[in-house]
């Protein structure tokens, strides 16, 4: 079978002589018969009545949804209570958090290292992040989790010193990181103990009182979206 | 064979001013029938290959084109290209009908198609060919109905598309393609 195979069949069956319809068919559609079904005339006016009235009907309602959606009516937020050491993350735009600003939904609230937030009675503290949605909290994946998941991937960028005094306290200094969105540092033990949580801007030093020996410890620098963008080389005591 | 009644469409101008009247007099109507009959139960038969589908395709196609008839424009092919148009929508309902027999009811129905000892049988029909019949009953509706109108209906190209309601480029896309499935179809039947 090949193309032109397939269009002589056609063209064969298509003149292949065809008896004629009955007598019985050819009486079917008689003017008499059909007189009692005559079709509808059609009304035109419908369509330029309809059309207009729809598109009427589908403004209004868009002015109804634009106006309450400017009202704020239904749109879900939340109020701070309370904001310390803590940044809102809209549309990927970090601003500090403040006590009686307004989070509108679907914006992340990132707890600092020492900071907490209060919303609605619920209370973040230190590292906790959470969304905003329909006008509640949930809180994401604990901070603290991530970021001993995530550190060992940070670039080594700071210089971290750790000795032990006399006294078996471990003191732990570590200079600056010298990148721009840095949000705050966390010093770790190796058990994953946070030993402390400091500002970006406060003190670069630390204490751990409770170190058996050959500790091991790592400071992570991280952003105001709370993932570890930096850290130092493992120091062991 | 059947030879068209012109008797009363000797020309287009005619037919045209037949068609407008047809539009609301049903004596009009019956003479668009008379003259446009045997061509869609001939193109029925040939696509269908049985006397009493082609009856029953006719008659609804005429029911429909009655009812239809008002919303009708004119357009390339005019009214008998619109007219099989709709002949060839009823034989693609005819075989999904056809196609689904499962159920009690249908086939309850379709025991009361067996042909009844003594009736007469449908004449032999010329050129037959029940494998290309049944291979347009397997591919696409749109092809089936793209090859339907052109070579059963015996529409040119330009009139074919307009009955099928495209362009002559896209026709001549949909026939090409129509063919290569029908070519498959029967390769396969054969290879069967």
């Amino acid at each position: 079978v090949n193309e032109r195979d397939v269009t002589g069949r056609l063209e064969a069956l298509g003149s292949a002589a065809v008896p004629p319809p009955s007598d019985e068919l050819m009486a079917r559609f008689d003017g008499r018969r059909l007189s009692s079904r005559a079709p509808e005339a059609r009304r035109h006016f419908r369509f330029p009545v309809l059309l207009p009235a729809a598109a009427v009907a589908a403004l209004l309602v868009g002015f109804v949804l634009i106006s309450v959606h400017r009202d704020g009516g239904t749109a879900p937020s939340v109020v701070l209570e309370n904001a310390v050491d803590a940044s809102v993350s809209t549309n990927g735009a970090a601003t500090p958090a403040r006590p009686g600003s307004t989070i509108p939904d679907g914006a992340e609230i990132n707890v600092g290292p020492s900071g907490s937030v209060t919303v609605g009675g619920v209370t973040l503290g230190p590292g906790e992040r959470a969304v905003v949605r329909a006008g509640r909290l949930q809180r994401l994946r604990a901070a603290r989790q991530a970021i001993a998941a995530e550190w060992q991937a940070a670039p080594v960028s700071i210089d971290l010193e750790a000795h032990r005094t006399s006294r078996g306290v471990v003191r732990l200094e570590w200079n600056a990181s010298s990148r721009d969105d840095v949000f705050g540092y966390v010093v770790y033990r190796e058990d994953r103990t946070v030993v402390a949580r400091r500002r970006a801007t406060g003190l670069l030093a630390a204490a751990d009182r409770d170190s058996p020996e050959g500790s091991r410890y790592v400071v992570v620098v991280l952003d105001a979206q709370l993932h570890p963008i930096a850290r130092s080389q493992v120091a062991t005591v | 064979v059947y030879e068209r009644d012109t008797a009363s469409v000797e020309h287009p101008t005619d037919e045209r001013s037949l068609v407008e009247r047809a539009r609301s007099d049903a004596e009009a109507f019956a003479s668009l029938y008379r003259a446009h009959a045997g061509r869609v139960h001939a193109f029925a038969w040939r696509r269908l290959g049985s006397r009493e589908a082609a009856e029953d395709v006719a008659a609804a196609t005429f029911e429909r084109a009655w009812r239809a008839l008002p919303d009708f424009r004119w357009r390339d092919g005019g009214f008998p290209a619109w007219l099989l148009r709709i002949a060839a929508n009823e034989v693609t309902d005819h075989v999904r009908r056809e196609a689904r027999p499962s159920s009690a009811r249908g086939q309850r129905a379709l025991s009361l198609l067996v042909p009844v000892e003594g009736a007469p049988a449908d004449e032999a029909l010329g050129g037959d060919d029940p494998a290309l019949r049944a291979a347009l009953d397997r591919i696409r509706p749109r092809y089936a109905e793209a090859l339907s109108l052109r070579y059963l209906a015996d529409l040119d190209p330009a009139d074919a598309a307009a009955a099928l309601g495209v362009s002559p480029a896209t026709f001549a896309v949909v026939l090409n393609r129509a063919r290569q499935a029908l070519e498959r179809e029967l390769r396969k039947e054969e290879a069967s």
